[in-house]
Formats: C-alpha cells, sequence, structure tokens
C-alpha cells in the first residue's frame, strides 16, 4: 500500500502506540484486501458495543487498545448497549454479564464514542450526506447510509473501526469507488402499488437471500417510503444476505434511473418480486405454528419516535393482555422525546416496557425464557432463533400490536 | 491430489479435514464461539463443528460484529485452523488480522481462486495450507 509521509510517521510510532498500533491493523487489512491506500473518513459507527457479540476477546480487545492511549479523532458512535442502560438489574442481566459489558463501556468511553447506543446513528446526531466518505459498521446501518443517505461506507468491522476512528482514515476500497458501486442485479418490483408496512422488511429478507453481497437495483416501488419503511428493508437485507448497498431507482441519489444505476453494467440477473413471493416469504420467515405468543418485541432497529406514536395509535387507549410480555426497544433520543410527548407514559400505562439503548438480539433475553417473539422486523426474525432460542412470528406492527392485545397471534393475512 | 492457488488474505501455514458450504457463512448468530458448534438454524451446517478443521464458504454475511466472534473463537481455542474463500470480505479478514495480534496465532486465509472453491473441496478432505496461498487437496477416500 502506498503510505503518505505523515501515515509513515504514525507506523513509525512518532504518534504514540495507539495510534502505531492502528496504522499497523489498517495497513494490514489494507494490504489483505488490495487496498491502495488510506482515505480520510468523516465519521465512524462502531459495533464493538454488547458483552453478548463481543465476548472476553473483544472487551480485552477494547481496553488495551484504549490502555495503549487510543483516542478518536472523528465523530465515532457506537451500536446498542448489551443491556438496558436505564435499569440493567430489572431487565435480568445476569451481574458477571453486567461487570463485562461495564467494562466494555468504560473501554469505548475512554477513547470518546459519542454515548447514544443505538444501531440508528441516523436518526439525530451521526447524519451521512450524499458522496461523503464514512467508515461505519453495524450492518443495517451501513445498507442505510449507502441506500438513502447516498454516503460511502463499506461494511466495516468490529475492532477494525476502532482503528479507523483512531487514526479518522479506512482503506480505499469496496464501495469507496465509483466502478464498485454500479448495479448487478436487476430486481423488477411488480406489486403495482405502494407497499404495506410489513413487505419492506419481507422485502429486504427475500432480496437477502437473494442477493447475498451482489448490488440490487430495484425499478418499480411506487409512492413514497418513509425513512422507517427503508430502515427496515436495509436492516433486513442485511442479515438475511451482506447487502451492504440498494439502488431504488427514484429514492437512492445515485439512481435517478434504471440506467443511472447499472452506469454502464449489464444486469448479470433480473429478479422479478410480486406480491405472492413477498406472502411466501413471509410464511418462510415463521417458525411458530401455533396462536400462542409469550412475547412481542418492537425495535430492531431502533424504533424511531414516530413509530412509537404509531404503535400508541394502534393502541388507541386499550391494555396489552396479561399472558404477554411485550418490549419497545428505542434509543435516548426517542425516548425522551417520548417522554416529553407523554408517549411513554401512556405506552407504559398500556402494559410495554420501553427498554432504553439495547435490543432483543444483543441483551441477554435467554434469561426470561420466551418461547415465542413475534415482530415486524426483518432483522430480528433472522437472529432471533440463534441469538433469543425463540421460535419466531414475523408480522406487520398493526398485527404485533393485535395480538399483544388479543394475547394470542392475530394476522390478517 | 490436486493443488490450488489463491491469494492470502492472512498468512500462516495449517492442515486439517475440511467442512464445506456453498452457503455464505455469518459468524454472528452463525457460531458459539465457546465449543465451535454452527447455531445457525437457517444454515445448512446447522449442528456441525468447524473447530480445528478447514473451513470453506463462499464469502461472509451478516453481523459486522463477526470479526470479535472470530477473535472469541481463537481465545477459547474453538476455531477452524484455515479460512478458503471465493471473496474473504473485511469483517472475516479482520478477526485473522486481529487473532495474530492479540493472540500471536495464526489463522490463515486464502481467496481469490481461479475457480469456485466450494466446488472444488469436499467436507473430509484433508487439505494443506502453504505460506505462499498454495492449497494442496486431497480427497477423501
Amino acid at each position: 500500500m502506498e503510505l503518505t509521509s505523515e501515515e509513515l510517521a504514525i507506523l513509525n510510532g512518532d504518534e504514540g502506540k495507539a495510534r502505531q498500533f492502528a496504522m499497523e491493523i489498517l495497513v494490514k487489512v489494507g494490504e489483505s484486501c488490495n487496498a491502495k491506500r488510506l482515505i480520510p473518513i468523516d465519521s465512524v459507527h462502531l459495533v464493538l458495543h454488547a458483552y453478548k457479540s463481543a465476548f472476553t476477546a473483544g472487551v480485552e480487545a477494547a481496553e488495551r487498545i484504549a490502555e495503549m492511549g487510543g483516542r478518536f479523532t472523528v465523530p465515532t458512535t457506537i451500536d446498542p448497549c448489551g443491556m438496558d442502560t436505564e435499569d440493567w438489574r430489572a431487565a435480568r442481566t445476569p451481574e458477571d454479564y453486567a461487570k463485562m459489558q461495564i467494562r466494555l463501556n468504560n473501554a469505548v468511553m475512554k477513547m470518546g464514542v459519542i454515548p447514544v447506543w443505538t444501531c440508528t446513528p441516523y436518526y439525530g446526531f451521526n447524519l451521512p450526506r450524499f458522496g461523503e466518505n464514512i467508515a461505519w459498521s453495524e450492518s443495517s446501518a451501513v445498507s442505510f447510509a449507502n441506500t438513502v443517505c447516498g454516503a460511502r461506507t463499506n461494511r466495516q468491522s468490529a475492532i477494525i473501526d476502532i482503528c479507523m476512528g483512531i487514526i479518522g482514515k479506512a482503506p480505499e476500497m469496496g464501495l469507496y469507488l465509483d466502478e464498485n458501486r454500479k448495479g448487478e442485479v436487476l430486481i423488477q418490483l411488480n406489486v403495482g402499488r405502494p407497499l404495506k408496512q410489513w413487505e419492506y422488511p419481507a422485502l429486504g429478507f427475500l432480496l437477502g437471500k437473494k442477493l447475498g453481497s451482489r448490488i440490487g437495483v430495484i425499478d418499480g416501488m411506487k409512492g413514497s417510503p418513509s425513512q422507517d419503511n427503508l430502515k427496515s428493508l436495509c436492516a433486513a437485507a442485511a442479515a438475511s444476505g451482506s447487502v451492504a448497498l440498494l439502488h431504488i431507482v427514484g429514492i437512492t441519489p445515485e439512481a435517478r434511473s434504471v440506467e443511472d444505476a447499472f452506469s454502464g453494467n449489464i444486469p448479470e440477473e433480473t429478479i422479478s418480486v410480486r406480491e405472492e413471493d413477498l406472502l411466501n416469504i413471509r410464511k418462510e420467515m415463521n417458525t411458530h405454528e401455533g396462536e400462542e405468543i409469550d412475547f412481542v418485541a418492537l425495535g430492531c432497529p431502533h424504533y424511531s419516535i414516530n413509530e412509537m406514536i404509531r404503535v400508541r395509535d394502534i393502541l388507541n387507549g386499550r391494555k396489552i393482555h396479561e399472558s404477554v410480555t411485550m418490549w419497545i426497544f428505542a434509543n435516548s433520543y426517542a425516548i425522551k422525546l417520548s417522554e416529553e410527548m407523554g408517549i411513554r407514559e401512556e405506552l407504559e400505562k398500556a402494559g410495554i416496557i420501553i427498554r432504553a439503548e439495547t435490543c432483543m438480539i444483543i441483551s441477554p433475553l435467554s434469561e426470561w425464557g420466551f418461547k415465542t417473539i413475534m415482530t415486524d422486523s426483518g432483522k430480528c426474525t433472522h437472529y432471533a432463533p440463534m441469538e433469543c432460542k425463540t421460535d419466531i412470528v414475523f408480522a406487520s406492527t398493526e398485527e404485533c400490536v393485535e395480538s399483544a392485545v388479543a394475547g394470542h397471534v392475530v394476522m390478517e393475512v | 491430489m490436486k493443488e490450488l492457488k489463491g491469494h492470502v488474505v492472512v498468512n500462516g501455514t495449517a492442515e486439517g479435514n475440511a467442512i464445506v458450504t456453498g452457503q455464505p457463512f455469518g459468524f454472528f448468530g452463525g457460531v458459539d464461539p465457546t465449543t465451535g458448534i454452527i447455531m445457525d438454524t437457517w444454515h445448512e451446517l446447522h449442528g456441525e463443528n468447524i473447530k480445528g478443521k478447514v473451513f470453506v464458504f463462499p464469502e461472509g454475511m451478516g453481523s459486522t460484529v463477526g470479526a470479535a466472534i472470530i477473535l472469541e473463537l481463537v481465545r477459547t481455542g474453538c476455531a477452524p485452523v484455515a479460512m478458503l474463500n471465493n471473496k474473504t470480505e473485511i469483517i472475516t479478514a479482520a478477526g485473522g488480522v486481529i487473532a495474530k495480534k492479540f493472540y500471536d496465532k495464526d489463522l490463515p486465509m486464502i481467496d481469490g481462486f481461479d475457480c469456485n472453491i466450494v466446488d472444488e473441496i469436499k467436507t473430509g478432505d484433508y487439505v494443506k495450507i502453504l505460506e505462499d496461498g498454495t492449497v494442496i487437496i486431497t480427497e477423501k477416500e
């Protein structure tokens, strides 16, 4: 890799041990992936965030880099915490787990992370612009940043992202380069109407399976999908596959037309998606046969204030059934707004628990012994069988709320 | 016996029995790092163990926290001895690079063969990986 004199000085140890270490890792990874040089990036989003996914090795790695004197030199945000940041004891977090989580929190705080623990940093305080080079991990946020914002990031990696935050640079490769952002597969969305809310994550789940890491171009998206719709689509595609960029014609800034999105590439495959394909994938997304559920979990990725308002509106004063536990996961920004608007109080009166800055996948949920999770998240649908050890029922937000009220699965389709 | 040559992503030498899948693989939610057992219920290798094996899969997928899971596999001694891919993405490569830094353990990774690697090796074949990216495959009898 070609390094500048400044970069060579860092590599030589002129700027301290932590910067030397971070530079060594970046050069090594860059060379592994055939990058020619390092490029400046404007922000970093970390995934070494939860003891449940970092394990002892991850906690020790963060501590060692922090002890060397590692400090972030660009704005650096972080994924959800591995436990409820308001009250981890009430969330039945085991004491030993909490100790390790606190060690991890202390290490990243020491390096200067912005402590809003969330997978949706773009909701408020780390919103990249069109064409901006950033270095984010968190697969769902990467997919959102490339697809919706038109920013540029690869799916960066845990620990490497810490090094990028310390140096403020990333190896130039993959989606930083124009030639690697061209569409590869044409997806003809033949539904003929705006998608329903549940169809966005279902489409994402389907595309993740079909595309793997290839860049899909979606033609035929009708209406005006909300940020929340696009968030759920991107998150599901990044979980069931490794989708980092979708060109949604008319929505993705680089994809004003199909021709724009392919930029001269010939589509290597055309995938047609009809209404019945979405219904079929929805069936595949349910691993539970019966009608009983004991847990309804919303907020993967973190719920926005608009989604919290929507749940309040669907409830319309009703309470959830005593046999069902229902949690909503959100970041401290959305929670603060919900408190000011009186929404949190209304939701809690209905029997819903707001879980702060964590989520069902990366907190020790198995302590609760839930058997079946019902969710509106395609991403949660992918991970829950492994990470929560539960069956899964995927449905619309409305069906999730209605089921929580009824005490059993209520489906419209 | 046959020989293939790939691009060295993470260097080192290793040998062992292969475990092969044609499906992409994500380490978070994919493998229990305290045992090496594949826990992804959506994956065809569900229930198999990658500990001590040469793990062959087309490319990575899913969560970007995968490198931490690979690091924990190395720490617990449950890691594969090597990984062979068509395309090793940064998340997987990072696991190998950091394992060397923090635990001084080699976890060689090779990609970029001029063939589809998952078609060339079968589960149970004995595979030897050399420093220069040469892969020697002895078919299972």
